[in-house]
This record gives C-alpha cells, structure tokens and sequence, in this order.
C-alpha cells in the first residue's frame, strides 16, 4: 500500500511538473518570438537587455496606456495602421497639422508651387536621420511615399493615398535637397494632404515595417507583443529636442472603464480618451492628475435614410425637433461632446455662428409637427403610423465613442412622441454593409470631418452623384455647390461655399447631428506636455516629459 | 390533501425552496400589477441618481429606476433560463433515446456529434456561435443548447442501453408492439426522472452562462432589462455609481442559490443514493 | 490500455479533429460578417465595391467552399494557419505569443483551487454534519452560485482599485498581474472541487478498509492521511483533467474583464472581428489540447487505480 502511494504521489508530482515544465516553455518560447532586434543592436540577447535597462533606469520610463487600432504599424495595410505610427511618435509627416488645423513645416522646411497649383517643390530638412541613423535624403522620402502608392496599386495594402492625391510624377534631388511632386491635378492646399498620416515618412527600405517601421519620431520600436504591448527607446539620432524618456512602453487597454482604473491605479502614466464622463470628472477634479481636452474634429452623427420612410421630410423634422441634444450631450454621455446642428463642428473655421438652426429641441414642435402632417396614431397601439404602417425605426449603432448611448437615449425619446424606434448595434463591419446596402433609418456613426485639413471628402456623403452617397440625400442646390467647391482654390471662397452647404443640410433636415467628439488625454502629476491636439494623429510627442 | 402534509412534513427543505421559486414567479408575473416606474420609462435629466427616495436602487445612465429594472429582468432570466433548459432536456432526451434504442449509424452519428461538441470547453463555442450569429436573447438560448445537449443525450442513452436488451423489451417486440409505443412505455419512463434531476439542478448554471452572454455581449440586446446586459453597462460606470453594478449581480446570486438548494433537494428526494446526509 | 486500444483511441481522435475542423470552417463560411469589409470599416474609409471585389479575390473568398476547406487545411497540416485578418499577422505566432500567458494562468489557478478545495473538503468530511462541514458546504454553495463576472469585477473594484494591491492591466504574465484573475477562477472551482473532495472521502470513510484498520486500532489521522485521502484524490484526476481543458483554452469572462492576455480574451475578439482565420486555428487547437488532455487522464487513470492496472497485466500475459 504504502509503495503504491508513494508511486501515485511521485506518479501526480511528475504531472504537475510535466505542466509547469509546457507553461515555462510556452512563456520562453512566447518572448523568444516576439524579439525585434533593434535597428543598431544586431541580435544580442534581447530579453537580457530590456531587464538590464528596467533595472538601471526605471525612473526613466514613460508608461503609456492606450486602445490598440491596429496590430499591424506598416501604414500601407490600412489606414489606422497610418494612425499609430503617427500617434505612437514613430513616423513623422512632411508636415504637421497645429490645432487650427493648418499645415505647418516639419520634415520639409520650405516649399513652391507652380501658377497651375500642379507642380510642387518641397526641400527636405537637413541634418534629420532616421532612427537606424541613417540620413532623411529626398530619395528616402520618395521612396516612402511611393512605397504607399504602389502597395495600394498591387492591392497589397488597404490604405488608399490615393483618396487624397493623385500624381504624375515624383522625383528626388539628392543635391538640392528637394522633392518635386507633379499632381494629376490642382490642389488648392497639398501641404495640408501631406501632413495626413499616409504621408508619414519612413525607412522602408530596412526592417520589418508591420512591427517595426523605422521613422523619425522620438522614440523606436523595441519590441512589439501583438495586441499586448510595444517597448519602445529613445531615439538617439532625433531631430528636434532631445527625448525626455529613455524607454517607453505603450501597453494596450481595451476598453475606458480600465484605462480610468489604470491610470488612478499607477499602473499608467498617460491614457487616451478616457470616454466616460465620470470617470474624467474624477480625474480633473484630483490634483494626482492632469487632463488635456480638446473638441476635435470628429462629428458624431446618423445617417437618415431618405430612399426609406425618412424620405417624409415632416417626419424628419419631428426626429430632430424631439431630441434634446443638450442633455443627451452633457448627461448622457456626460460631456463627452459638445451639442450642435451642423454637420461640420462648431471649432472649426467654416461660418458655424452664421448657421441657423431650423429644428432646436422642442417637443411640443415636434408632435405639432407629426399631427399637422397627419402622422398620427390611428388604431390606438401607442404609435404612429404613416400611411397606414406603423413608424419603426431601424436604428443601427456600433460600440464607438458614445454612440449606443446617444442611440439609446434617442430611442426613448422618440417613444415618447409616439416614434417606435429598435436600436440594433452591431460591429463596424455589419454596419458598414448595412450602410452601403441600404437596410437602415437611423445610423450612428462618427467621421473625421477635416482628415487633411478640409471637409470636402466628408460633405462627399451628401452629393447626389457620389457614390458614397449611402443615404439617398439629394438637393439640386447642395449639388452645385459641391461641384463649385470642388474647382474652387481661394480658402475664403471654399470656406463661404461650404458654410452654404451646411446651412442646406440643416433646412432639410438631412442629417441627425448628435455633436462634436472631445478628445482628452490624462497624465499623472508626475508628467507635463501630455497634450492632446485637434487632429487625432499626435498622441507621444518630445513634449510629454517629467515634470519637476 | 394529508399526503401532501405529510410530503411538506418529511421534506421541508425542498417545501420551502419549492415556495421560494413560487415567489420568485410571483414576483416575476405579477411586476406589472405592482411596480408602478415602468422599467423602459426614461428621463434624461434624471440619470444616475443615487439609490433612495423614489427610486429604490436609483437610475441608470438614461434615468431609467433600477429597481423596476431588476424586477423585471427576473422575467426574461426565468423565462429564457427556463426555455433554455426545457429545451436541453428534450432535445437531449430524444436523441439520447434514439441513439440508444435503434443503435446502429444513428447512434455513431449522434455519439460523434455529441464527442465533437464535448471535445472543448462549452462556454468558447457557445461565444463563438452566440458572436457569429448576432446578438440576442433568443440566440445565446440556442447557442448554449447545442453545446449542453450532449451531457444529455449521453445520460438518456445509457440508461436506455441498461435495458434495451431486456427480455420484456424483446417480448414486447415480438408480440408485435410499434417502437414508438415502445420507446414511450419502457425507454420514457426510464429515463426520465434522472433526467429532470440533472436539468433542475442546471437551471442555475444555464442562468449564469446566459448572464455571461449577455455580458460579454453576446446576447440581450438593449434597452432591455436583462441582468447580464446591465451589469455589462454598470461595468463602465463601477467606480462612481455602483448600484448600477451591485443590484443586478444581487438578483442573479440570489435566484442561482434558490434554485440550486432546490437542484440538489430534489436529487436528494429523487435520488437517494446521492443524498449528501 | 494497450497498442491496440490506443491506436483506435488516437484514430477516434483524429476522426473528430476533422469532424471540429469542417464544423468550424462551415460555421465561419455561414457567418454573416464580411472581413473584407470588416477591414475597410475598421479603418473608416469608405472603398468602392470594384476594390472590395478585388481584395476578396486576393484573399480566396470567392472559391468553393470545399476548395477553401482543403486548402486551409492542408496549410494548417504543415504549420500554417494562415493570417489573421484584423491583426494582419501569422495566426501561429499570434497563438503561440497568447498561449504562454494562458498556461500560467491555468496552473497557477489549479494550484490556487488545490490549495483551498482539498483541506476544506478533507474537513468538511471529517466534520461531517457538525459546524465546520455546514460552513464549507454553504460557502462552496455560493461559489458555484454567484457569477465570475461579478466576483471579477468586485475584486477589481474593491482589491485592485480601492485598497491599490494589484494592477488592473495585465502586460505579459508576472504572478502579481495574474492573483485576481488566478483567485476569480479559483474561486468558482474550488466550491466545485471542495464537493468533490468531500464526497469521495465520505466515500472512501464507509469502505471495509477503514473499519479494519480502525479495528486495528490505527490513529484516525493515519487512516486519513495514509489510506482514505490518495484514494479519495484518484476520481480527481479526471475532474482536473477536464478543468485543465477548459482553462487552458483561455477562461474569456475572466479574461476580458482583467484585460489578460491570453486565449480567451483573443478568441472573444477574433469573434468580433469575424477574424475567420484566427476562429479556426483557435478551435482547432482547443479541441487539439482538449483530447490530449483527456488522453493522458486515461492513461494515468490506469497507472493509478490498481484494479485497472492489475487487469491490463492480467490481459498482456494472455495475449
């Protein structure tokens, strides 16, 4: 009995081992896989070095907690690839967009163009290298803005450089230091297209661009854990001031609840858009922590689908006269947006003091408006109906900054005034097809209204001949305006015809405006410059450094 | 009438759990009658109230009362929890019997299905197959019935093969009697009562898988006023208004144990082998 | 077991592997997202339909669904599982970067649930029907009734966040990001486990053996610990096994709600993103793990019962 024991004993011990033994191998074999050598260090022992500089220098490390957009960082897979190389201070454009939104120098620090605003000469900063030391010449950047378009041409990436200019030419001067683009047409602002983030510039003839592209910025990729965490160094060679932290560690959170608790918790530094109202207010209101906020150029709003019972322009208009986007704005989302009627937001340059609102929150309007028009309750079911059939809005909505809850809130007071309203969230992906096909009333949603500095590829959704035209919206006026727009290069003209647009969307009550996304961003104390900018394409910059 | 005393008298445990599930059904049906905030009426203004005063467990983030919210979910708790289980047990019961009495390629088909399905974990294909056909109530109850039907199907199966090959079954049989008369005479009966022990005491279980659902999201959809989906919504809320959290997670431990104590109960009537005296 | 019984068992096996393999690939191909879609819409640019045309053609969605199936599973045969639609990597190396994080997981909560489960169990037994035995047993009640979700977010909100201990962000596997989610899982296992162990010694107390050797005048304690517990752990072992299963193909609740890195919290976001690739090679794995494990509970199972083990040397001298 007793050498049975013992055997089952030793028998049970050797299984427990055998599964300690499969999980230390997993582990080793898990940061084995994940080691990028860096750029200058050939393959040394990465692990022994990460430890060694944790040790020597802890003090020095910047934690920086943030949603991960996507696990791939070469810019040509897609565009929000494009985004965390510039948000994570990896890539850096020809270009740099200030909180006006204007194109100001970066990489490039002069530039000409032609009478015919189709030849385009940039002459490229001296002295700038990349972050394997090697020097930023005008081939380099030819080589990396080609490198975008031949990606999307091949199909092999999904970003589309294209969208925002198109090109004859493009021709390097190593001696002059210049790059010469000639465009396919005139552009009224390239500089502005090319602070966008598909335009940032890279080494891409080195290295493994999808997890470790090689820019600019102030800091270099060290190594990346898929969907976990990126270590990332100082950049030695960097251009501008020198890099407040030696090591920095992005570490991906997925949703704000965490990132709150995290940053409260110590186990962050900096966190991005923190969306929950409370949670910022508690942050603000502690002196621990420091919140930068800004009304960015992002619109919250819902596509109202005119090829379906929204084609009734009374109906319309009692959707938008019920709603109190005040409230919806400061409670329900909890300040998260600032209220307003037009499609493009109030902080930007385009004449929204001029606008009028034709529909502002007024129940009584809004019921006023149904009966006169005859859309009543007939059989007594509570509801509305519209020529016979009872109103039930199909209102799809996705898990994006705010929008179920602006959705929601919708809902329950357009029930109130006798509107049936069924939210249906879903996934971007569904949505998007649902968009496009056609099968929806309401549809949440939020774009950047200005990605390069100017709504015009966003007002595209309202132009009649589009076809991103997902909503049936058409006005002759607003048309004709558009095409003006598009020929138009004066900005004051620009910034006049697009003021008309808006104002024509809001006379038709073409689209359900929720309001305008605050972007925020919060450091502990102990941090200074942790600022968050009008364009969402800069999140680690030099600037974020120790405070004393 | 003294029959059912004397039941009351020598299992008082399972009278009183038996009373409690009354209750809770009550309390369930009988919502409306009684509360009088209806659980989907909202004021904006009103949102995140604090418990107290005339909101019991105070409001959510669309000002909606907390307590008439909790209530009600019990509603779609029992109701879907309950469907979910009945329908386990029938369709476990029915090819478990099938399998089992005719053998042959039904039963190899059934039982390599019912191995499949056994060889992961039941919860990620039950996420999988919840995520992949969109969210709802309705699809969480099926998505959780094909992975739980196999324990079912297993059980019936052999306790019919314990007497499929017993003399009566074949008297039976060459005396002319249908399969259908004899799978309801002989094979129903037997299988039957362990059967309704197992699917009483996973009542509970079938709740909080539902609840896991509906809080990953994978299942009720808003605004409805189910406890999974509103423990999913207090979650962002949790450091500064709790009660959004706190109630709805009261409600599901609460209903679990008072159906659990009766699962095992029962099996301690039912089953007296098993009773944990 | 012999060569025999092992080679119908590793053929069965394989037979449901392929079963699984077709099942999921059958699911996926029905499912009604769209990944290229689901790529651009991630992205938030809007493409015209020729581009999406273009992009599916190049990733092979447009071929029968019985070519796609061989094709994949071909690939995955010799070690490649494809790439992931929404992380744009290897599905290998993104599995095996999530797999080490999983296991430290699985075991470190094993251990934790071995920890508690067997002395209260043991106890509770011992005890039975007295104080102790009613407490444990009401105790592992509310362990199985209460839902992890809700134990996970408490202990974040009360041990990680009100009194500071532990991080609520977990950033590659070190013990002190893995105690809450380690405890939350344990927490529901062991109530299960402490039953367990409680009824397999009450019935190990009521075998011959333990009245002979109390009749032999053995201290109670001895026939505790040297006879009546090693039998009672035996019926265990599956029960472990099992467990082990469904850990280690990542616990998702837990997971997500402590933001761990490991399977689960992947699978959960592979389903969301309709990240077809990923789904299948996740399952597929699973099912792998879950039938070796299984395997090697059998296999143990006959070298640790006697009974077993003396009937395979009764059968190997026949044959």
């Amino acid at each position: 009995m007793r050498r049975i024991i013992n055997k089952k004993t030793a028998l049970i011990l050797t299984l427990l081992a055998v599964i300690a033994g499969t999980s230390l191998a997993g582990c080793a074999k898990d940061n084995t896989n994940n080691d990028i050598s860096t750029n200058n260090e050939t393959s040394t022992n990465d692990e022994n070095n990460t430890q060694k500089t944790e040790e020597k220098d802890i003090s020095n490390t910047l934690n920086f907690g943030c949603t991960n957009f996507s696990d791939s960082l070469d810019p040509s897979t897609m565009i929000n690839a494009a985004w965390c190389v510039s948000r994570y201070g990896i890539g850096e454009g020809l270009f740099h967009f200030d909180d006006e939104m204007n194109a100001d120098y970066y990489l490039c620090d002069n530039y000409s163009v032609d009478e015919t605003n189709t030849n385009w000469v940039f002459h490229i900063r001296d002295g700038v290298k990349f972050s394997n030391g090697n020097d930023l010449t005008p081939s380099k950047v030819v080589a990396s803005l080609s490198y975008m378009y031949s990606q999307e041409a091949e199909g092999t990436g999904n970003s589309t450089p294209s969208q925002y200019m198109t090109y004859d030419s493009i021709t390097a001067d190593d001696s002059a230091g210049t790059v010469t683009i000639v465009t396919s047409k005139p552009y009224a602002d390239l500089c502005s297209i090319l602070a966008h983030p598909y335009y940032s510039i890279l080494d891409v003839e080195q290295g493994n661009i999808s997890e470790n592209p090689i820019g600019t910025g102030p800091y270099a990729i060290v190594s990346y854990d898929t969907d976990v965490s990126i270590k990332m160094a100082a950049n030695e060679y960097y251009w501008g001031k020198e890099v407040p932290y030696q090591n920095l560690n992005i570490i991906f959170i997925k949703d704000t609840t965490t990132k709150a608790l995290a940053i409260r918790n110590g186990d962050v530094d900096v966190v991005e858009n923190i969306n929950s109202s409370n949670d910022l207010t508690t942050l603000q209101d502690s002196s621990d922590f420091n919140v930068s906020e800004a009304t960015g150029i992002r619109c919250g709003f819902s596509y109202m689908n005119q090829k379906g019972i929204l084609a009734n322009e009374a109906l319309r208009n009692a959707v938008l006269l019920a709603l109190d986007d005040e409230t919806m704005c400061n409670i329900t989302v909890g300040g998260m947006y600032t209220a307003g009627y037009s499609v493009l937001p109030s902080g930007l340059d385009y004449g929204y003091q001029n606008l009028k609102d034709s529909t502002p929150f007024d129940v009584e309007a809004a019921v006023k408006c149904l009966d006169d028009a005859g859309i009543t309750d007939t059989d007594g079911d509570g509801y509305r109906e519209l020529n016979g059939q009872m109103i039930n809005l199909n209102y799809l909505t996705y898990d994006s900054r705010n929008l179920t809850d602006f959705t929601e809130a919708i809902a329950v007071q357009l029930d109130s005034i006798g509107i049936k309203v069924t939210v249906n969230t879903t996934d971007a992906d569904t949505e998007w097809n649902m968009l496009v096909s056609g099968e929806y009333d309401l549809l949440a949603t939020n774009w950047m209204t200005v990605p390069v500095g100017d709504p015009y590829s966003y007002l595209d959704n309202w132009y009649s001949k589009s076809t991103a035209n997902y909503c049936g919206y058409a006005n002759e006026e607003y048309d004709r305006l558009y095409e003006e727009l598009e020929s138009e290069l004066n900005k004051d003209a620009r910034a006049k015809l697009i003021e008309q647009l808006q104002q024509i969307l809001i006379d038709d009550a073409a689209v359900l405006v929720h309001g305008y996304y605050h972007s925020n961003m919060c450091s502990v104390a102990s941090v200074t410059g942790a600022n968050i900018y009008t364009a969402d394409y800069y999140w680690i910059t030099a600037d974020i450094e120790p405070s004393n | 009438m003294k029959r059912m005393l004397d039941f009351v008298r020598l299992h008082k445990q399972f009278a009183i759990l038996s009373a409690l599930v009354f209750l809770l059904i009550l309390t369930a049906v009988s919502a409306p009658l009684w509360i009088k905030i209806s659980p989907y009426d909202s004021n904006l203004k009103d949102a995140f109230l604090p418990p107290g005063g005339e909101h019991l467990f105070g409001t959510d983030k669309l000002g909606r009362d907390v307590f008439s919210r909790v209530i009600y979910g019990s509603r779609i708790s029992l109701t879907s929890s309950l469907l979910l289980t009945i329908s386990v047990l029938f369709l476990g019961t029915v090819l478990g019997i099938t399998a089992g009495y005719f053998g042959g390629v039904i039963d190899t088909v059934v039982m390599r299905i019912a191995d499949m399905l056994i060889s992961f974990p039941g919860m990620v294909l039950a996420i999988a197959v919840a995520g992949i056909m969109g969210a709802s109530t309705m699809n969480a109850v099926i998505a959780i019935l094909i992975v739980s039907w196999t324990k079912y199907a297993r059980l019936a199966r052999s306790l019919v093969l314990k007497i499929r090959h017993k003399d009566y079954i074949y008297a039976a049989l060459t005396t002319g009697s249908k399969n259908l008369y004899i799978l309801k005479k002989y094979m129903l009966p037997n299988v039957m009562p362990t059967l309704i022990v197992t699917a009483a005491s996973d009542i509970g279980t079938m709740m909080l898988e539902l609840a896991g659902l509906s809080f990953l999201g994978f299942g009720a959809k808003p605004p409805l006023a189910e406890w999974g989906l509103m423990l999913n919504e207090g979650r962002i809320y949790m450091m500064d208004y709790p009660w959004l959290m706190i109630y709805p997670g009261f409600a599901i431990c609460i209903v679990v144990v008072i159906f659990n104590l009766l699962g095992d109960s029962l099996r301690d009537i039912l089953d007296p082998r098993n009773k944990t005296k | 077991m012999n060569v025999k019984q092992l080679t119908t068992r590793l053929m069965q096996a394989i037979i449901v592997l392929l079963g699984i393999s077709l099942m999921t690939f059958m699911l996926t191909y029905l499912a009604p997202g769209d990944p290229v879609r689901t790529m651009y819409a991630a992205s938030g640019v809007m493409p015209d339909k020729e581009t999406l045309e273009k992009t599916r053609e190049a990733m092979g969605l447009n071929e029968p669904f019985m070519i796609q199936y061989f094709k994949w599973l071909s690939s995955s045969l010799q070690g490649d599982f494809g790439t992931s639609y929404s992380m744009n990597k290897p599905v290998a190396s993104i599995l095996m970067s999530r797999i080490g994080p999983t296991l430290w997981l699985a075991f470190f909560s094993l251990i934790l649930m071995l920890l508690i489960s067997v002395p209260a169990g043991l106890l509770a037994a011992v005890r039975q029907n007295r104080f102790t035995d009613y407490f444990v047993r009401g105790i592992s009640f509310l362990g199985l009734s209460i839902p992890n979700f809700w134990v996970g977010l408490l202990l974040v909100y009360f041990v990680a966040f009100k009194l500071g201990l532990f991080p609520v962000v977990s950033m590659g596997a070190g013990i002190d990001k893995m105690v809450l989610p380690a405890v939350t899982l344990a927490f529901a296992m062991s109530a299960k486990y402490t039953r367990q162990v409680r009824a397999a010694v009450l019935e190990e107390l009521n075998q011959d053996y333990v009245n002979g050797a109390r009749s032999r005048g053995l201290k109670e304690k001895t026939i505790l610990i040297r006879h009546v517990f090693p039998n009672a752990l035996l019926p265990l072992i599956t029960l472990i096994g099992l467990s082990l299963g469904s850990l280690l193909g990542g616990t998702a609740v837990v997971e997500v709600i402590f933001s761990y890195p490991g399977l689960g919290s992947l699978a959960v976001s592979a389903i969301t993103a309709y990240d077809y690739p990923l789904i299948q090679a996740y399952v597929l794995w699973i099912a792998f793990l879950y039938m070796l494990i299984n395997l090697i509970v059998d296999l143990s199972y006959g070298f640790l019962d006697p009974r077993i083990r003396e009937g395979r040397k009764i059968y190997e001298k026949n044959a």
